[in-house]
């Protein structure tokens, strides 16, 4: 567990991050907000519930299912694609948990632009007949469009700073969501998503999706060997992945879990990040590449397939049978609408 | 009694290796309990209990005395809970994958067995009643656990579902294992071990797919064991 001195002391400082990487500072005032220490109270856990009574195909020892993915991770983490599961009787199981979703967005600058789509495909394909919770980040809030929502889905607008240049609004956005789920939605929502904003759904996305810790394949690596994933290689970052290190690359534009492992995961990121920054470093790929190296070491108990984060500049391989979350074609997708 | 020393023996060199664990013994004869050398960091712990005179009596009042006893220390003493036949042997690798929530195991003369084959109780009278058109898996009940939590929830309810088909006469066909079946019907396992797990060696030709035997039965002559 990281240790911060609540007040910023000038005088080296010797820290370990997460327990993984030990390494001495240069004097450096670091923010310490009080968060580091708060005790949650998590919304509750929820003992397993009965499942109610439903009829459905026997699952069969001896039959391999109509996916060509693998469905299964060398640490037994389920990976999530069509014919994996049964959506109706996932329903069953999870209806009556009378669950609440959090979706975290930021939509700084230009891309509030994306927030209609996102919401209005959202209310159409996420997690239907679940009560849903949208929390948009934004340093506009007068640009946050009102799309009408359906029953037990709401939204709040949660407003942030805009920094200079884009890389740095990506990079704070693990410090905003930790911060976030300590002040408010820790007490609002089970679990919790975060998403990009220039993203639509296409087809549904519901509570297979859901676990303890959750990562998405990125849709570009998922056929390419590990030597070749865009991780942070330079020594000397927090983020960095060796040569023959790596499960699969995730996308950062994906991820989720029961609030308090989100809460658990963002931290760790955003402690590796401020590493990073002491050290006058930024990673390759920024959040993602923090992203990456922390689920290496804390592995997701739940993998999605690129079905859950498409790029639709990609042709659809026939290996993937429906995709349910891509890439707007910033192009011209929006532009049509 | 007489499975035990060679259960602990096997247990000692397959079973959670390099972890802590205890084993909870439930028997009428304390005193017969064998002398087992234990690795660091495991024990033995003898809890007594009455015998039946029927041998389903004792594997129904399993149910009863897990959950009694999860509820008076189990809880406060261990993070998963086993619940193993004492009359098998580990034969080869049983460890931390086989851990979570609440995980049943296939049994092995039924993996190949279409639903309506399962000998799953079937008459609406008992509390274990399952439909033909019901049923994921037929899981064995000699080998299930989870959080102590979870199998404190399952004992219990399997307890009291049997107590209410003692009161209306009648018994599962195949005793606490029915009623297993019906709790973890409705109450979805987080986890399920492959017939590996539990295997018959004498009964049961291997088929290509097992390529390992973890956990197997020792030969027994069943009429002068539970009589």
């Amino acid at each position: 567990m990281a240790t911060l001195q609540k007040t910023g002391r000038i005088g080296p400082l010797r820290m370990s991050v997460e327990n993984w990487l030990p390494f001495s500072y240069v004097p450096y005032y670091l923010p310490c907000p009080e968060i580091f220490n708060i005790k949650l109270q998590y919304k509750g856990e929820k003992p397993f519930q009965p499942v109610t009574w439903s009829l459905y195909p026997q699952p069969k020892l001896l039959e391999q299912g109509p996916t060509e993915l693998l469905t299964l991770t060398p640490w037994l983490a389920p990976i999530v694609s069509e014919g994996t599961f049964d959506p109706e009787l996932l329903q069953h199981i999870y209806q009556p948990l009378n669950l609440t979703i959090g979706v975290t967005v930021f939509a700084v600058g230009k891309y509030t632009q994306f927030i209609k789509h996102f919401l209005e495909s959202a209310e159409q394909f996420f997690m239907q007949g679940y009560r849903v919770r949208y929390y948009v980040f934004t340093n506009d809030p007068a640009a946050v469009p009102r799309v009408p929502l359906g029953p037990g889905r709401g939204l709040s607008t949660i407003p942030i700073q805009k920094h200079s240049c884009w890389e740095e609004i990506s990079m704070c956005r693990m410090e905003t969501i930790s911060q976030h789920i300590a002040k408010t939605a820790h007490r609002e929502v089970d679990y919790l998503f975060c998403l990009n904003v220039d993203m639509v759904f296409r087809n549904p996305w519901g509570p297979e999706t859901l676990g303890d810790l959750v990562a998405a394949i990125h849709p570009g690596y998922y056929a390419v060997p590990r030597q070749q994933f865009p991780y942070e290689r330079r020594h000397v970052s927090t983020a960095f992945v060796a040569d023959g290190e790596g499960d699969f690359y995730y996308g950062g534009a994906v991820f989720g879990g029961r609030v308090a492992r989100v809460y658990e995961f963002t931290r760790g990121c955003h402690m590796a990040i401020l590493a990073d920054k002491a050290n006058g470093i930024m990673a390759a790929w920024q959040e993602e590449s923090h992203l990456n190296r922390r689920f290496l070491l804390h592995k997701p108990s739940k993998v999605l397939s690129p079905e859950y984060l498409w790029d639709d500049r990609k042709p659809q391989p026939p290996s993937l049978k429906l995709i349910r979350f891509s890439t707007l074609d910033k192009a011209t997708g929006w532009l049509r609408s | 009694m007489i499975f035990l020393e060679l259960f602990l023996q096997t247990a000692e060199k397959h079973f959670m290796v390099g972890h802590r664990v205890t084993y909870y013994v439930f028997t009428d004869r304390p005193a017969d309990v064998p002398r087992v050398p234990l690795a660091e960091g495991r024990q033995l712990v003898v809890l007594e209990v009455r015998n039946y005179a029927r041998w389903q009596d004792v594997s129904m009042h399993r149910m009863e005395m897990i959950s009694n006893f999860s509820r008076q220390r189990f809880l406060r003493e261990v993070d998963y809970l086993v619940c193993v036949d004492v009359d098998m042997k580990f034969s080869d690798h049983v460890g931390v994958e086989i851990l979570s929530p609440l995980f049943g195991t296939l049994h092995p003369g039924f993996y190949r067995a279409a639903r309506e084959g399962f000998t799953y109780e079937r008459r609406p009278r008992s509390q274990a009643y399952i439909l033909r058109e019901e049923g994921d898996f037929y899981y064995a009940g000699g080998f299930f656990g989870g959080s102590v939590v979870e199998v404190l929830q399952l004992t219990t309810a399997c307890h009291q579902a049997m107590v209410v088909d003692w009161a209306n006469a009648i018994e599962a066909v195949c005793h606490d294992e029915s009623h297993l079946n019906r709790y973890l019907l409705y109450h979805k396992p987080t986890k399920v071990l492959s017939p590996e797990y539990l295997w018959d060696e004498r009964m049961l030709q291997r088929p290509p797919f097992l390529r390992k035997l973890r956990y197997v039965a020792v030969p027994k002559n069943h009429t002068e064991i539970r009589n």
